[in-house]
């Protein structure tokens, strides 16, 4: 090769080696491949076919929430083929699948270049924390597009009304809090079934949590066989417990249940810790550390305790968990074969904290952007993407309008019955605790709203993590560091 | 066609000018080198100064349009911040007792290596490296399972050996069962996160300890038989000639591993998540930059954070640049 060549050649590889260093590969998958890609990878995905003319594309972001699960995705493309070949809005939707890992930085990205989506969702109040005032107000379009917002019910239209940034979604799913138990292990101590209704005696009790509490005693049980309330019982040896939670990570969400509350005082900038809120994490870390009826940190995440997921273990007769959790409970393994190890399972009410029954009832929604240049053609794909039935079943939520529950809970059967034989759920239960939603929620806004919960789930794990703690000093400082997060919000 | 003929007259007057060999071979270096210095402009270079402009700037990425001066509100605010200080506390602690304790550590496999009465050095070098091969996140996962005080292999080591222990003394000791196990529960109790990642770090020294092997090898044997023929016994040959003379490999692994501290945040992100799991105790300094920039969408606090520690990170390297005169030496006498 000349010396001409050699500079021809490398004339053209420097730009190619800077344009790959610094380009992507290009390509245009389709939206399947792109969407199953994109949750084994962890990289955004979108279908990118090309807009008809006349068309208004409007780009649904899903990752924030729940969505990006191999087996939702073929849901919301057969949705997303479907509306974009039927739709008279002429409207093109294209998806944005992103893993919900990455999900928070890839919109902030997107958004802080300018090309955010049209629409994000399903996402709950959590998910949307991160983005404060990046919401669209849906007042408007709910009264220009004459939506009917009374089959919702006030109480759950309000619950989407957030302070100055007004109604940023319509009420989608639910998923209430109730209480798992193994019917097999507590057969096996002669106990009855948990009650399905509020108002229902548990063996001639209330059901409130300190009778939750005396069965779980008993329901603890370590390796020679001594219940918790025996002598001798070896509390470093446990083979079955009485109660955990399942997916919980923050204290907001395991206090709720013994009564509403919210950080914030009504000025909006004080930390406060409400009473009952005290009641309950007492109530826990005396579980874990001295009634040792509840796993502690290293306890819950040995490997024999499926690091963390207990409920799937079938040594823990009750779990304080969600509706979201529903769709887990029947999951397989790789060979198809039940992965949980516990064979029959029913659902009850949450006990009672001072004759007050309270669900934290999480609620997921879609949200419009802002910024988005086209709201109304957005806030019509919004609404037909929620009135998709095979997508609401693929999200797992109980739906919010009554009318609709019947057939999700015949459909959740069907999902637990291809798993477990002969286990009828008691699916009333979820209604049943739709009713006692706690007011404020669970996730209620408070000022640096993301700082405050990292500092709440750090609190957590702290409790159950270390044994001895005064609680009354350690929850005087956990309000210290609130009444700092506000403070800091305030000053930025 | 006068003009003609005048363009005629100036090309042959005024030769082509011609490169001279030097220049041209500049130039080809440099044209070779340009995809480096693109990649170092865009990728590094850019990106310090816009962090330095945005650490004056209360910049929100979901809000960018918005952003303003606060002029030096951002470092004001870190010195006050409780998370700030407490990440910044936990990685001195980490430092002031990992790095020395992992450079010694390195140091005394390195000299473990070096003895020519060891059989299998191959063996052994490669087994003490290896851990640097294998990707940070895969490791942690593994050593949070090793680690874990109900389940893992440690905790199951130490309560038999206690088991065995109380089996044969419990009664001489008075002790009944059940008793509290020995093993700690690490990475899930508050008071043991620090030291398991100490422990955890303990694994990953191979580098340090080939680096170290390097120079233990690169000591002449001549000056051990001057030593020895002066009747220095074993530990004055370490003190007097091995030290002194891998004092600059010391020095850089010191460097290096002070650096690798100011980088820490692969392992305690997995094990304790932005939250710095249990109870904000693996809640280091970049955990928190990172939660300040991007998870609470403070660029300017997370941006003035980066530069806090860019000027710690100086400021000791200096010192060690300004104090080696008198712990480094160099066999030519060179510095």
């Amino acid at each position: 090769m000349g010396r001409r060549g050699l500079r021809l050649i490398t004339l053209v590889a420097v730009p190619v080696l800077v344009l790959s260093a610094c380009g992507n590969s290009g390509t245009s998958p389709s939206a399947s491949t792109a969407a199953s890609s994109a949750a084994s990878s962890g990289a955004p995905a979108s279908a990118t076919p090309t807009v008809a003319p006349g068309k208004t594309k409007i780009v649904w972001f899903i990752g924030l929430g729940s969505g990006s699960q191999p087996n939702q995705l073929q849901a919301e493309t057969d949705f997303v083929n479907k509306y974009n070949d039927t739709n008279t809005d002429n409207i093109f939707l294209q998806v944005s699948i992103v893993p919900n890992s990455n999900a928070t930085d890839t919109l902030k990205t997107q958004i802080a270049a300018g090309k955010g989506p049209d629409l994000v969702g399903p996402v709950g109040i959590q998910g949307r924390a991160g983005f404060p005032g990046v919401f669209l107000d849906l007042t408007a379009e709910v009264a220009s597009n004459k939506t009917d917002l009374t089959i919702y019910g006030d109480k759950l239209v309000n619950a989407f009304k957030m302070g100055s940034d007004g109604l940023i979604g319509l009420p989608y799913v639910l998923y209430p809090g109730f209480i798992f138990y193994n019917k097999d292990l507590f057969a096996a101590q002669n106990l009855p079934a948990l009650p399905a209704t509020v108002g229902t005696q548990y063996n001639g009790k209330d059901w409130t949590w300190d009778t939750l509490a005396t069965i779980a005693k008993q329901l603890t049980i370590d390796t020679k066989g001594k219940k918790s309330t025996d002598a001798g019982f070896n509390a470093a040896s446990i083979k079955q417990y009485g109660f955990d939670t399942q997916w919980i990570n923050d204290l907001r969400r395991f206090a709720t249940p013994f009564g509403a509350g919210s950080y914030v005082a009504a000025d909006g900038k004080t930390a406060q810790i409400p009473d009952v809120w005290a009641t309950a994490w007492k109530w826990y870390y005396d579980a874990m550390w001295t009634s040792h009826f509840a796993p502690n940190n290293a306890q819950r995440s040995a490997a024999d305790m499926a690091t963390g997921t207990t409920i799937a273990t079938g040594r823990v007769a009750m779990e304080l968990t969600w509706g979201w959790a529903m769709t887990s409970f029947g999951a397989s393994d790789a060979n198809g074969k039940p992965a949980s190890k516990y064979k029959n399972f029913d659902i009850a009410v949450l006990p009672s904290n001072a004759g007050v029954t309270t669900s934290p009832v999480d609620a997921d929604t879609f949200s419009i952007l802002k910024a988005t240049k086209n709201p109304d053609q957005a806030y019509k794909a919004m609404l037909a993407i929620m009135a998709d039935s095979a997508l609401m079943v693929s999200y797992g939520g109980m739906p919010s309008v009554p009318s609709q529950q019947a057939a999700y809970f015949t459909a959740a059967q069907a999902g637990v019955d291809s798993q477990f034989a002969n286990n009828k759920i008691t699916w009333s239960v979820l209604t049943e605790m739709a009713k006692y939603a706690a007011s404020p929620t669970h996730q209620d806004p408070m000022p640096n709203y993301v700082k405050a919960t990292t500092d709440d789930q750090a609190f957590y794990t702290k409790l159950q993590s270390k044994g001895g703690l005064n609680m009354d000093t350690e929850i005087a400082g956990l309000k210290a560091t609130l009444q700092a997060d506000f403070a800091s919000a305030a000053a930025s | 066609m006068a003009i003609v003929q005048d363009t005629e007259v100036l090309t042959t007057s005024a030769p082509k000018r011609r490169l001279t060999m030097s220049s041209r071979e500049t130039a080809w270096g440099l044209l070779f080198l340009s995809p480096w210095f693109i990649g170092l402009a865009l990728f590094y270079a850019i990106p310090i100064i816009i962090s330095f402009v945005m650490s004056f700037t209360d910049f929100n990425p979901v809000n960018a349009g918005a952003v303003k001066f606060v002029g030096l509100a951002n470092y004001q605010w870190m010195f006050s911040e409780s998370a700030t200080v407490s990440s910044f506390f936990i990685t001195l602690k980490l430092s002031v007792i990992g790095v020395p304790l992992g450079l010694f550590a390195a140091l005394g496999l390195a000299i473990m290596l070096n003895q020519k009465l060891l059989a299998g050095k191959r063996v052994f070098r490669t087994l003490f490296f290896m851990p640097v091969q294998i990707p940070l996140v895969a490791s942690t996962i593994i050593w949070l399972d090793f680690l874990n005080g109900s389940s893992g292999w440690l905790a199951y080591i130490l309560n038999t050996f206690q088991d065995i222990f109380i089996t044969l003394f419990g009664g001489l000791l008075h002790i009944s069962s059940p008793y509290t196990p020995i093993a700690p529960s690490w990475f899930q109790d508050t008071s043991w996160a620090v030291p398991g990642l100490i422990l955890m770090g303990l694994w990953g020294i191979g580098n340090a300890m080939l680096i170290f092997l390097a120079g233990l090898q690169t000591v002449p044997t001549e000056l051990y038989e001057a030593a020895r023929v002066d009747g220095a016994g074993a530990w004055q040959q370490f003190r007097s000639v091995t030290l002194p003379m891998i004092s600059p490999v010391f020095f850089y692994n010191l460097l290096i591993s002070v650096i690798g501290m100011a980088q820490y945040f692969t392992q305690p992100y997995v094990i304790g998540g932005s939250s710095g799991n249990p109870g904000g105790e693996t809640l280091v300094f970049n955990i928190n930059l990172y939660n300040e920039a991007w998870k609470y969408n403070f660029m300017g606090h997370g941006a003035a954070l980066a530069w806090l520690m860019f000027v710690v990170v100086l400021g000791f390297s200096l010192v060690l640049f300004r104090t080696s005169a008198r712990w480094v030496f160099y066999a030519g006498g060179e510095r």
